[in-house]
Parts: structure tokens; sequence; C-alpha cells
């Protein structure tokens, strides 16, 4: 048991805001296996170094008619909502690298499952339009200005992407 | 020399000991498993059916195509195995059933590690929708598994506790089992919250929006946790720079003052009230109490002891009179008291040792129990009098006390149970 407290002690005591060094570099290559099996080789950065300014994703569906609608994703559920966070993340993570999320195929993935979602073949194409908040200070707030106004929002579009006409609604 | 040497190693082996290995029960290890099982539990319990399709299924959100290739020992999932929903909510549903048996501590040495797996499971198949509470979770879980837990305050512990009364009397009751090695993880647990609060606050000192005390603004302007109305802070940003600076205060301070035992209360209260502003202001209520629970292996013993001693002397002590010739009133008995880990209950054979106060006539038709003030309960009224002030039995007060329906006919029942007893020991308990 002495060995094992040894060994896990210094495990999770490595994992932290230290600068790479020789000692921890060759630690970590002796226990990067174990602590990726039990998923503690990432730091605890809660908030930090600084904390993140958010961001809404949505989409919009295009009808074979030309009509459009819009869907939330990150506000699709109250924030209360026991999966809120769950859903929260992963939409806000998905478009945070646009280059790399299209790379691995995130997007695709998305989207299939949301053209899943109108079933009917009546949608076409969707596309995902994320809003990035900018920096809104205290004063921005004292006169009158709130975080979600357009000026501190920065839109970005990402598709089309095609709904198969299937019923798969596969894109 | 050669003895100065010696002394030293063995000084220094006696220190380690003493620092990991001390012969404690299990009382805070056990806390933290109902904790973590409770959190687990409502957290994938809650989770409707469209969700864990939409999260974790084929046709969900994230096809497995795409799960991310990791290390080799971080991809495996039992998700990877299911094609068909079905599959994956069967799966889902065991494993909730899992939690909770974590939770009341049932078979707790392995279902432990079932838990552990089957949360890797889900972890490692979408680990986009992981948050802190799940990493928090995965860290304080792992080290429960290793430790010796089931002990206290668990269903475990009620069998162990039962069958001792059923062998030894139910005057009897042993005591709570000891474990160096349960001491060990309980500093493990420690360990790990002192790294999360430390590394949480020091890489906090690398951002400027912390220093310049603007960070609570920034992240509660963010529409994900914006939950509160911000006019108040806006109108005085001191409020916000405290917190900013109250926050990294407290984590970075909390691996230094935590491990004396004159700071180690404040330490727990300031950890509290930041988690608990973080549930309030930021929605994060499931991380919050995660976290809290990891606290909570800073608890001393003595506390708990305190707060049970406590508990006790505002409930008063109760003496249950039942009948000693009576197998099955034994057992019964046996698995009633199982439940009172604080020992409020005392009890009295009366074919033995009559009551002052109850006549032996009437125990012949009811058990009885008599409480501080004197007042001797019958029966149904014994129970349902029992089950509020005995913590172990809390889970039986909605039975007791559902409106009309529980007097209605929980008195019938125990009154011909009562009146058939005889019988039911014949059929029910084995001949000893």
């Amino acid at each position: 048991m002495s060995v094992f407290v040894c060994w896990h002690a210094v495990g999770i005591a490595m994992v932290g805001p230290y600068a790479n060094s020789n000692l921890r570099d060759g630690l970590m290559n002796v226990y990067a296996r174990y602590l990726a099996v039990i998923h503690l080789d990432r730091s605890w950065s809660f908030y930090a170094p600084n904390p993140f300014l958010g961001s809404i994703l949505s989409y919009e569906t295009l009808s074979a008619a030309g009509e459009t609608k819009a869907y939330p994703l990150t506000q699709a559920r109250a924030q209360f909502d026991h999966a809120y966070f769950r859903y929260t993340n992963f939409y806000a993570y998905l478009f945070s690298d646009a280059e790399y999320s299209k790379r691995r195929g995130y997007d695709l993935s998305v989207a299939r499952y949301l053209c899943s979602q109108h079933p009917g073949g009546d949608v076409i194409s969707i596309n995902f339009i994320l809003l990035n908040q900018t920096t809104f200070t205290d004063q921005d707030y004292r006169n009158g200005k709130r975080p979600l106004d357009d000026e501190f929002l920065q839109k970005k579009v990402f598709g089309p992407y095609r709904c198969a006409p299937s019923s798969e609604g596969a894109p | 020399m050669s003895s100065l040497f010696g002394g030293w190693v063995n000084s220094s082996i006696a220190l380690w000991f003493k620092i990991w290995f001390q012969d404690k029960n299990t009382l805070p290890l056990d806390v933290s498993r109902v904790g973590i099982g409770f959190l687990l539990f409502f957290n994938y319990g809650m989770l409707t059916s469209a969700d864990v399709v939409a999260l974790y299924g084929e046709t969900g959100i994230f096809s497995r195509a795409v799960v991310p290739e990791m290390s080799q020992f971080s991809t495996f999932s039992f998700f990877n195995y299911f094609d068909q929903a079905w599959q994956l909510l069967t799966f889902h549903y065991v494993f909730v059933a899992l939690c909770f048996c974590l939770m009341v501590g049932w078979r707790t040495r392995w279902v432990k590690w079932l838990v552990l797996i089957g949360h890797l499971s889900y972890f490692n198949r979408n680990e986009f929708v992981v948050y802190g509470v799940d990493t928090v979770v995965i860290a304080l879980l792992f080290i429960l598994c290793v430790a010796p837990i089931g002990s206290a305050l668990s269903l475990d512990r009620v069998r162990q506790v039962r069958k001792h009364k059923n062998i030894h009397g139910l005057d009897s009751r042993p005591p709570l089992p000891t474990s160096p090695r349960g001491f060990a993880c309980q500093r493990l647990l420690q360990l790990q919250m002192a790294v999360i609060f430390f590394s949480a606050g020091t890489i906090k000192l690398g951002g400027d929006l912390w220093w310049s005390g603007v960070a609570p603004w920034a992240a509660l302007n963010n529409n994900e946790v914006a939950f509160v109305p911000m006019g108040l802070f806006a109108e005085h940003f001191w409020i916000v720079n405290l917190i900013a600076y109250g926050t990294v205060f407290v984590e970075v301070s909390y691996p230094f003052l935590i491990w004396s035992f004159k700071t180690r209360p404040y330490v727990l209260v300031a950890a509290l009230l930041l988690h608990v502003f973080i549930a309030v202001m930021m929605g994060m209520y499931f991380f919050a109490s995660a976290m809290i629970v990891g606290h909570l292996a800073f608890m001393r013993r003595h506390w708990y002891a305190a707060a049970g001693a406590w508990w006790r002397q505002k409930t008063g002590p109760m003496e249950m009179i039942y009948d000693g010739q009576c197998g099955f009133c034994k057992r019964a008995m046996a698995w009633f008291l199982a439940y009172d880990g604080l020992q409020q209950i005392s009890v009295r054979d009366y074919r033995t040792n009559p009551s002052p106060l109850v006549a032996s006539e009437q125990v012949d038709k009811a058990l009885y129990l008599v409480t501080a003030d004197e007042q001797a309960l019958p029966g149904f009224d014994a129970y349902r009098y029992a089950v509020t002030r005995v913590p172990g039995l809390w889970w039986q007060v909605p039975m007791f006390y559902i409106p009309v329906f529980s007097k209605l006919l929980g008195r019938p029942i125990y009154n011909w149970i009562a009146a058939n007893r005889g019988i039911i020991s014949q059929c029910v308990v084995k001949p000893s």
C-alpha cells in the first residue's frame, strides 16, 4: 500500500501549474498512461488563467420552399436543466477551433444529427451560426448596454450542410 | 554513526505510518462514497432516454467514427459495443442502478469498480460533454475504489450488524471496522483536493483578469453561466474585485492552511462558501456539490461523533420492549436496529426483564417503545415514532407518514403480524 500511496500521490501532485521541467517531463513519461486512464492528465484550470467570454451556437434550416428557421443549440435547454452544461459544453466546443472540428468531422456528425431531427425531407440544408461574445465592461452595463447586444457579438456562419433527401437525414 | 542513521530511518518510518496509515474507521470515506454515489445517481439518472441517445448514441450528436483517438488506454468504453439504442439504454439504466447501489452501500466491494468503469465509459464515449464535475468525480472515485469503503453508512454495514445481532444478541453491536489502508485513502482524497485548489489558484495567478479583479465579471457575463442580474455588480464593482481576490486567496492558501487543526474549520467554511457561490451564481450545482463532497474528506471523526451525540441528546433515549421468545420478532428487531448507527434505541426482552412502565400483557399483543418522557407507544406507532428520529431509518419515513394510508393500513397490518407472530416464526425462522 505504501508503494501505491507514493505512486498515486506523486501522480496527482505532478498535474499542476508547473512549467515543463526535465523532472516533470521525465516523470510524465512514466505516468502518462496511468494518468490518462483515469483522466487525471489534465490541469485543474477552472476559469483560469482567464475566464472564457462565451459563445452562442444556433442553427438555421433551409426548406425546399426557401424558408429559413433558426433553432438554438447552446441555449436550447433551461439553465437549471440537469443536462444543460453537457450540451452547452459540447456546442461551445464545436466551433471553438473550426478547422480542427471540420478536419475531424465533428461538424458533419452534429449536422447529420440535426438533420435527423427534421424528418420528412423538407429541410434541405442547415447552417451553423456562431456568435462569439466580446469584452463587455461594467461601464458598458452602466451605459445601458447588455452583453448580448449586437455590438458585443461577432457572428460567424458555417455551412451549408446538406441534408440527405432520404428519411435517414444524413448530410 | 550507524545507530544514528538507524534511529533516523526508524523515526522516518514511524512518521510515514503516522501520516498515512493510522488505524481509524472509514467513516469520512463512506461519507464521500454516499456523496459521490448520490451525485452520479442524480447526474445520470436525470438524463432522459432521448438525452442518452443524443449524447452517447451512434445516431446522436457525436457518432463513434469521430471519437478522437486519445491514448489507447483512455478510449475504452462499453458504448463502443452498442449499435442499437436499446442496448445503450439498458446499459444506462443498469449503470444508474449501480450508482444507487454505491450511494446506499450495497455490495460496495465490487459495485464501486463497476461504477468507475461505467463512468469512464461515458467519459470516453463523448469527452466533449464532460465538465468539471466528471473529472472531479473520477479523481475521487478512483481513490474510493482502492479504499475499503462500505463498512459505515451502508447496507453492507446493516447486513453485518444484523448478522452480529442474530448471533450475539440484540444488545450487542460490532464496532466500526478500522483500516490503515482506509486512512491512507482518506489522505489521498485530501491531497487530491489540495492539489485541485492549489492548481486552480496558481493558474489564475497567470491571468491578468484575476490580477485586475475583473475575472468574475467576465465569467458571470458569459451567457453560458449568466444566471444573475449584473446590475448590483456593475454599480458596486468593488464586490467583483473582492470575489476575485477572495477566490484566489482561498484557492492558493487552501493547501497550506487545511492541514492545521486550528485553521481547518475556517478554510473549509471559506471553500464551502466559494462553492455555494458557484452553485448559486453560475448554476453549476453538480460541480459545486462534487467539490464539497471532496472537501468532506477533511472532516474530522470527532466532528461526526459530536454531531451524532448532539442528535442523540436532541431526540432522547428510546427503549423497545419486545418478546424474546418470538424468533420472528427478534429477527425483525435485529433488522430494524441494524439501521440505528447512533445506537439511540436500547432493547428490553419483557420475558426476562419486564418493564416497570408497560405491563407484560400489553407487550404480549404488540412491541412497545418507551420514549424519553416515558410515553409508551405500541406497534405501528412505535415504529412511526422511531423512523423520524433514527437517521438510518429516514428512508422509511414516507411509508410511515403517507397521510391517512399509513395509519389506515399500517396499524391493521402490524396488528395482524403481531397476532400471528408465533405462526410466522415457525414458518420463517429456521430453528437455531
